[in-house]
């Protein structure tokens, strides 16, 4: 059975290849000039995310808040690790913390650039839990719990996910921010607050994975 | 076309491995491979009308930009893609305190009426 199997796949990859999956002669149609054009913001691939194709990313948030979701209803149950693994000498933690203070700033970069140049709300959030797990490997699991405690961050979380679903709405019914100068920091309508929406939220979400990773794991 | 060829073999790899591997936690690695590979791919279909970054100012001496569409589809895969892995590793977490080898078969026979 696995020689039928393995020969299948062999053969659809064969046919993948071979046959010519080419896409219509566009030549004409200049995809990143329309595109830039309808936006008002450079980015092309930003514009079609956090407007074109605004009602996926809408699922998008929605799928990511609901796995963190799941991950925490199913580590509910579960014994807490008793020994957490941790970096305790001073060059690691030195370096840590420094690569940490470097994420967080190509962080924050990329979520107010986001539109501008390369960058947007998700890589900037996946570059703020990277800050984030820095730290948390080289830190005391009880202050890392306290920090998440004092700044409410799983309240924050859930704002910026209602907060991006409402804008999106708004977006999605016909009204649209005026886009502004093109190029300009602050212009292509409620994209740069999109931008920084799906930044925080992903920063948040990949805090909270971590913190339960690292009180159920030890360390992840 | 060899780009190609190496990104389909990346793909049919991780398949391979999901079908064939009989630990779980090998299949959530594999399945990560394979959603690498699809992701190679789409960026690889994205770069075959120009190779400039599709942001508006950037191609110099009539250069052409890269196709902007399969790359934002893409960024989608890659997020769920991530959310996905946290949750299957859980998953795998919480059976392997009954069956600690995490062998499909095993599992499968332990939990059959």
């Amino acid at each position: 059975m696995r020689w039928i199997y393995l020969l299948a796949g062999i053969a659809l990859g064969v046919k993948i290849l071979l046959t010519s999956n080419a896409l219509p002669d566009l030549s004409q149609v200049t995809i990143v000039e329309t595109i830039v054009r309808e936006t008002g913001i450079p980015n092309a691939v930003s514009g079609i995310i956090l407007r074109n194709r605004l009602y996926d990313t809408i699922f998008e948030v929605v799928v990511f808040t609901i796995s963190i979701l799941g991950v925490k209803y199913l580590l509910s149950t579960e014994q807490p690790a008793t020994t957490v693994y941790q970096f305790t000498d001073s060059p690691s933690i030195v370096l840590a913390r420094l690569g940490a203070t470097i994420a967080a700033l190509v962080s924050i970069e990329l979520a107010i650039r986001g539109h501008l140049s390369p960058g947007g709300g998700f890589a900037a959030g996946v570059a703020g839990g990277t800050a984030i797990g820095l730290v948390a490997i080289t830190s005391s699991t009880e202050d890392m719990d306290r920090l998440y405690q004092r700044w409410h961050a799983a309240t924050w979380e859930k704002i910026s996910a209602i907060a991006f679903i409402i804008i999106a709405a708004i977006n999605l019914s016909g009204v649209e921010l005026p886009h502004g100068e093109l190029g300009a920091l602050i212009s292509g309508g409620f994209i740069p607050l999109l931008n920084v929406l799906v930044a925080i939220k992903v920063a948040l979400g990949s805090w909270a994975v971590m913190l339960l990773f690292i009180r159920y794991r030890g360390l992840l | 076309m060899l780009l190609e060829a190496f990104t389909l073999a990346t793909i049919l790899c991780g398949f391979f491995a999901i079908i064939f591997k009989q630990n779980l936690v090998m299949k959530v690695f594999a399945m990560d491979v394979m959603s690498t590979g699809v992701i190679a791919y789409y960026v690889l279909i994205a770069a075959r009308g120009g190779l400039f970054t599709p942001i508006s100012g950037n191609a110099t001496n009539n250069g052409t930009y890269a196709d902007p569409v399969p790359q934002s589809v893409i960024l989608t895969a890659i997020v769920i893609g991530f959310s996905i892995q946290a949750l299957m590793l859980v998953g795998a977490m919480k059976l392997a305190k009954d069956s600690p080898t995490l062998n499909t078969r095993e599992i499968e026979k332990e939990n059959s009426p």
